[in-house]
């Protein structure tokens, strides 16, 4: 069977990297979303669980702007990927979707590109939730640390950080439900991310039959096996 | 003060003036707030708007320097409208008394004055009642000054009695009420107004608000502090106060009085034990050598012909008693020749370290005092420090004045050869003993925590430093060795050390037969035969059956309030709690709180109240109310008008030859004033002292237009030496700042925040500008005088909260009478700092 | 245990700054003591704000009048409000409410993140680096819950040498504050207002203020901040957020229970795709 390259060991790294920082952040942040689970670690616990909080910030923030100034291609690509024009079939994808989702996903869904125009909304949600939660979090940190933020800019990035880890949490429960092939339509995905990053024949053109020909027409990202 | 700090809440109006003392006296707020919700005025004169003004029912600002023309106007305010009490006039004071009619008075001078010497004659002759008639002391045995002859007593020629001429109708031009109106006509509310600036319908709203008081039961009580005493005409404001409450009918009354608030405790109990040069303990002149080499001169001088001060010879003879105990005795005139002799000239502390300036002095003991910044002129009195061989100083922390010969003093350590002693000395929670309040109350403290090792009390400080002399004269002789050998000094332990409890016993009194405490000082003898070391604190220690100071009278604590027996409602006086001097009085002349039949003149205001039979009493009478036969039966005695029994007149002095300069307060400029006197063309007090040192650096308001004060805050303490080394009291007033209004601050170019430069001829200090509206502009005679204001709280010593020393500025001259300096009114310009 | 309330009478307060002080030596709260640590405020307040060591302040304002000025005090510290935006905004549930109404500061709980300080509509809480693990702690005023538990009145009720401060039953704190406004007004101080009885929920420090609010400096109508709310209402929400996904991808899951597909091939040399069915 031949199987297509789809992710590079460079986004692969950059996604585990990301998934620990997301996974320490989102846990830490839950236990001062919900005094409750504060309560259970322990208040000690809390501090160490704020070092961590801080410490995988950096990473978080940091990490994908490293990815940005090393691997200059890749971001063009990863860009190009996310926004670009729909066309019908995309437009199509997307209102099929939910019933797909929902229902067992008994139909087949029309071609896709590299990215499905599903991908590239929860993508872009994730981006700007991303953003939004990093850029509310510097703030935050700031205004902790003695800076003179303000008062109200300050409660109203502490809203923004808590919207954005509401929706970035939401995102992320589906995320790993689709992504790590939980869905059974999408069994095997997360060899692209936790494995080599190649994805069988098959399951490149039932999930992106468009860009999978494609790849297959031009065969140097091809392995057979 | 004549009154105490709770009865404030018993007046219909409070006037502070010259004080400030919601800042500086917080307490007092706690009795002047309940007598305004009983519905009290509180009134406040001063010229900074200040947190007392803040809380005031009415402020009217005062330029500084000019309350005698306030109190001039206001007692011709009163006269004009017939607004004093009559009856308390006529039968509690000397309004009735006629003066010599060689008395005079024009164009700002008295008459008696020689301005040559720039003094009036000793003699004050001009200023004399009117004889009537003379009479001798009743010395016969039975008779009222028997105790003269008693063995023992030593012989003094007695002095003749006087009895002046009065009319009792007030017409006689010579009476002192007649001559006070004539000399007050001339304050007239116009007048007064040009001079304190005190805007006109201000002015006559305080006028009619005080006056007020002048019905009869209601009261006015006037407290004050430095703000009246710190002038070259100081005594002479209290003077005109004691006026005013004649007049008003509220001296002795309930809510009334003239009330010193004292800024520092122990000050009352300094004054009270004689830390001063003119008096010795319990108020008595210091001899001098002048006028009384003998004891024979000073008994015939000092005792006067009638008041209570007749038992002055007791008095005197108890306190050498105690000074030189066995050694003192009838032979040797109780040892007078021992007593040191003041040589006639004056030692106020001015004239001290001009003495010390000039190179007079060899050595100092500055004890508890920070003059290198407290003092008048004071970089003028550090240079005098310089002159010393050696001082000592005993102090809580370094001041300025125990490092005044160092680089942060501005001068090079090594020019200066004083050496130099810091003694660390116990603070007033580290030690046991008594503090006398502004209320005459002497209340014992016990210790709350040790000092540290190297810390002495004062007295432990005082007792060494007493053995050791003693111990080298006895080793060593020298000039009068005796004085220091002979003294009494039985006040040690069983260890060695001093025993505040037994300098309690010697204060007390007691019988030198068998060491029995003396009840209290009416048993004082001439004699010898009892020794007491303060007559006035008679009283506070006469517990024979425990040495316990909470046995004391000074230690009593019953904190309830109860009412005289017979009498329903109780009036403040806490008889129970603490000793009040004298004889635990605790309003002084309150005889006149009641009219000559003995009736209160106020019914929910009893003092004393005569019921027919007897006193009533809530207060101990300061009058004779009864007499103790000698088998102890006790007859009460009937009502008469003699209301002030510590003045020879019987009644209170509108009008008297005590004073340097004059019989009645007149008003003059300050030794520094922006303007010309207004009143006569006398401009400044004319029988003050001026030292060479001060007249030099005499300003003008050519070069230096804007007039100056200094006050207290309630963050800081005197010059700071405690609480600028306090952090939690530095972060609450941290800078040394100056006061001034928005047009003067815009005349100047200066804002809020700004380092500004104060000078003078005596110095320049730097401060940071606190613009305010608090201080406004006077308009003076037509003119517009600017005054500015600054703490006196910062110096030179210690690491935080340092600054400049307000009194590098005030003038190094004093009050005719008392000397106390000139630090609330004196000239400068301001201008902002170059950076 | 009934609520209790300071009752601070500015008509009788002559800001001596007993209290000041009382705060900082019964609660052990240092002030450093190096040479020019402080600013000049160009006032006689000072420090112009609370800090973490500095849980009451007197505060002064001056007021120009046409003829004369007000120079107006206010005491300035925590005013253990009902609806406290701090214990809103405590995500450690670290501040809370005791019986009496004082709202206090666990220490042990607090974790520094100073969303207290910022919620507060009175700027009251007040953060400060602890160094070590501990980030930072919250400070203010706890009404000084240890003497208060005890029977004894607050620190700085105790050293008002005027009784501008009082301590006791709210109700009776309340009462009096009314009664006492009524007198002024009676005095002519027709702007007294009482303040605290009913702003944000009902106070714990009930306020004479004799000029009227803004003269004292006081906030009009305080507000718990509607981000406060915000934050209140995001549990809720996105608790049901997820519940919402969780479901949804809970019926996705059961739905594709079986779920197999057929070979999907390409051919791109005939560019033609065989697609595996769902069976």
């Amino acid at each position: 069977m031949r199987y297509i390259q789809r992710q590079s060991a460079f986004a692969r790294g950059l996604h585990w990297i990301h998934t620990i920082a997301c996974l320490s952040l989102f846990v830490t942040g839950l236990m001062l979303f919900i005094p409750a689970v504060a309560a259970a670690v322990g208040f000690g616990a809390m501090q160490g669980a704020r070092t961590v909080h801080r410490v995988m910030a950096v990473i978080f923030i940091g990490a994908p702007l490293l990815g940005i100034v090393v691997n200059p291609k890749g971001f063009k690509h990863f860009m190009k990927n996310m926004f670009y024009k729909w066309d019908a079939k995309d437009k199509e994808f997307m209102g099929k979707f939910l019933p797909y989702l929902l229902l067992g996903a008994k139909k087949h869904m029309p071609d896709q590109k590299e990215l499905k125009s599903g991908q590239a909304l929860s993508d872009w949600l994730i981006l700007g939730f991303a953003i939004l939660i990093s850029v509310s979090g510097v703030f935050l940190w700031l205004s902790a640390s003695g800076v003179a933020v303000g008062s109200a800019l300050t409660m109203w990035m502490l809203v923004a950080h808590d919207v954005a880890f509401v929706m970035l949490g939401i995102m992320m429960v589906a995320h790993i439900y689709l992504g790590a092939g939980v869905f059974q339509p999408y069994r095997g995905s997360i060899r692209l991310m936790f494995g080599d990053g190649r994805i069988s024949e098959s399951d490149a053109l039932y999930h992106w039959g468009t860009w999978a020909k494609e790849e297959l027409r031009k065969g140097n990202k091809v392995t057979a096996e | 003060m004549t009154n105490h700090w709770i009865d404030f809440k018993n007046a219909d109006v409070i006037l502070a003036i010259g004080g400030n003392n919601a800042e500086n006296h917080p307490i007092s707020m706690k009795w002047v707030t309940e007598a305004q919700l009983k519905g009290a005025k509180y009134v406040v004169v001063d010229p900074r708007f200040t947190r007392s003004a803040a809380v005031a029912d009415l402020y009217a600002p005062l330029r500084s320097g000019t309350d005698i023309a306030f109190y001039g106007g206001l007692f011709n305010y009163i006269f004009e409208n017939n607004l004093h009490h009559d009856e308390y006039v006529k039968n509690y004071t000397t309004a009735a008394w006629l003066v010599t009619p060689d008395f005079g008075f024009a164009d700002g001078i008295f008459s008696g004055y020689d301005g040559t010497t720039g003094k009036y004659a000793a003699d004050k002759a001009t200023w004399a009642y009117q004889v009537d008639s003379t009479s001798e002391w009743d010395t016969a045995e039975g008779g009222k000054m028997a105790w003269v002859n008693k063995p023992g007593t030593p012989a003094f020629t007695t002095p003749t009695v006087k009895t002046p001429k009065k009319d009792p109708t007030l017409q006689d031009p010579n009476c002192v009420w007649q001559l006070m109106k004539a000399h007050y006509a001339r304050y007239t509310p116009e007048l007064v107004s040009s001079i304190t600036g005190t805007p006109l319908d201000l002015l006559l709203e305080v006028y009619a608000t005080y006056a007020s008081t002048g019905e009869p039961g209601k009261s006015g009580t006037i407290l004050y502090a430095m703000g009246q005493t710190q002038h070259t005409v100081g005594s002479q404001n209290v003077r005109s106060m004691a006026i005013t409450q004649l007049l008003l009918g509220n001296m002795g009354m309930p809510g009334g009085g003239v009330n010193a608030l004292r800024g520092e405790p122990n000050v009352q109990g300094s004054t009270d034990m004689a830390m001063l040069f003119h008096i010795i303990p319990g108020y008595m002149g210091s001899p001098t050598s002048v006028k009384h080499p003998t004891l024979a001169d000073y008994l015939a001088k000092e005792t006067p012909s009638g008041s209570y001060w007749t038992n002055k010879p007791k008095f005197l003879i108890s306190l050498l008693k105690e000074l030189y105990g066995d050694y003192a005795t009838v032979e040797n005139d109780y040892a007078y020749d021992m007593l040191p002799k003041n040589d006639g000239s004056n030692h106020s502390h001015i004239a001290l370290f001009e003495k010390m300036y000039n190179g007079a002095i060899e050595g100092l003991f500055c004890w508890g005092q920070n003059p290198a910044q407290a003092g008048p002129n004071c970089s003028q009195e550090r240079k005098a420090m310089a002159n010393l061989k050696w001082m000592v100083c005993v102090d809580l922390f370094e001041t300025e004045t125990s490092i005044f010969w160092s680089e942060k003093a501005g001068v090079k350590p090594a020019d200066i050869n004083t050496e130099v002693f810091l003694l660390p000395c116990a603070c007033h929670y580290e030690k046991q003993g008594e503090i006398a309040n502004s209320g005459r109350w002497i209340q014992w403290r016990y210790k709350a925590v040790e000092p540290r090792e190297d810390q002495l009390d004062d007295l432990e400080i005082v007792s060494e430093l007493y053995l050791k002399l003693k111990e080298l004269y006895e080793a060593e002789g020298g000039a009068n060795p005796e004085q220091i050998t002979k003294l009494n000094w039985d006040y040690l332990d069983d260890a060695g050390h001093a025993d505040i409890t037994k300098v309690a016993r010697a204060l007390n009194g007691y019988k030198v037969a068998d060491n029995s405490l003396l009840k209290n000082f009416t048993l004082l003898g001439a004699d010898g035969s009892t020794a007491c070391g303060n007559w006035i604190y008679s009283g506070y220690w006469n517990n024979n059956d425990s040495n316990e100071p909470a046995d004391q009278p000074t230690g009593a604590r019953n904190d309830v309030d109860e009412p005289g027996a017979g009498l329903t409602e109780p009036i403040g006086s806490y008889l129970g709690w603490s000793f009040a001097w004298p004889v635990n009085r605790r309003i002084i002349y309150n005889r006149a709180s009641a009219d000559p039949s003995g009736k209160p003149w106020n019914e929910d205001k009893i003092l004393v109240k005569w019921d027919g039979a007897k006193w009533l009493r809530n207060d101990v009478p300061d009058f004779g109310w009864s007499v103790t036969a000698a088998d102890g039966t006790v007859t009460a005695t009937p009502p008469n008008t003699t209301a002030f029994i510590m003045l020879p007149e019987g009644a209170g002095r509108l009008f008297t030859s005590g004073m340097a300069e004059g019989p009645f307060p007149e008003h003059y400029e300050p030794f520094e004033s922006p303007v010309d006197n207004q009143m006569s063309s006398q401009q400044i007090n004319p029988a003050v002292t001026i030292y060479p040192t001060a007249e030099e650096t005499r300003g003008t308001p050519d070069k230096f237009p804007i007039a100056m004060t200094t006050f207290r805050l309630t963050e800081h303490w005197q010059s700071g030496g405690l609480t600028r080394n306090l952090p939690w009291l530095v972060q609450t007033m941290p800078k040394m700042f100056v006061e001034l209004s928005p047009e003067l601050a815009a005349e100047k170019g200066i804002e809020s925040g700004d380092n500004v430069v104060i000078e003078n001829n005596r110095g320049a200090i730097t401060a940071y500008a606190m613009v305010t509206s608090r201080i406004r502009p006077f308009i003076i005679g037509g003119k517009t005088v600017h005054q500015i204001a600054t703490p006196w709280h910062w110096g030179y010593a210690g690491t935080c909260a340092v600054g400049g020393s307000a009194n590098d500025l005030s003038p190094n001259v004093g009050d005719a009478n008392t000397m106390i300096p000139e630090y609330k009114a004196f000239l400068v310009d301001i201008r902002k700092q170059e950076v | 245990m009934a609520e209790t309330a300071i009752l601070y009478d500015a008509s009788k307060c002559t800001a001596c700054k007993g209290c000041q002080i009382a705060c900082k030596q019964w609660n052990q709260l240092p002030s450093p003591l190096t040479a020019d640590e402080y600013e000049f405020t160009k006032s006689f307040q000072s420090p112009l704000n609370l800090d973490p060591d500095t849980w009451l302040i007197m505060g002064f304002k001056e007021v120009p009048l046409a003829v004369g000025i007000e120079w107006n005090f206010m005491r300035t510290a925590c005013f253990h409000c009902t609806e406290a935006a701090c214990e809103m905004a405590c995500p450690m549930g670290a501040i809370s409410h005791k019986d009496s109404g004082a709202v206090v500061i666990d220490q042990e709980k607090c974790i520094g993140c100073q969303y207290c300080v910022s919620a507060c509509p009175f700027s009251v809480p007040c953060a400060k680096v602890m160094g070590g693990t501990d980030y930072a702690k919250s400070f203010k005023c706890w009404q000084c819950f240890d003497r208060t538990s005890n029977g004894k009145d607050p620190a700085c009720v105790t050293t008002c040498p005027t009784a501008a401060l009082e301590f006791g039953d709210r109700a009776e704190m309340v009462s009096k504050a009314k009664a006492r406004v009524d007198v002024l007004k009676g005095q002519g101080f027709t702007k007294a207002e009482v303040y605290g009885v009913d702003e944000v929920g009902g106070m714990h420090t009930i306020i004479v203020a004799h000029r009227g609010l803004e003269a004292h400096g006081l906030i009009r109508d305080p507000k718990v901040p509607a981000t406060t709310s915000l934050l209140d209402l995001a549990k809720p929400l996105s608790a049901v957020g997820l519940a919402a996904v969780v479901g949804g991808l809970g019926l996705s899951f059961v739905m594709g229970t079986g779920y197999k597909r057929g070979e999907h091939t390409y051919d791109e040399k005939t560019d033609t795709a065989t697609i595996g069915e769902v069976e």
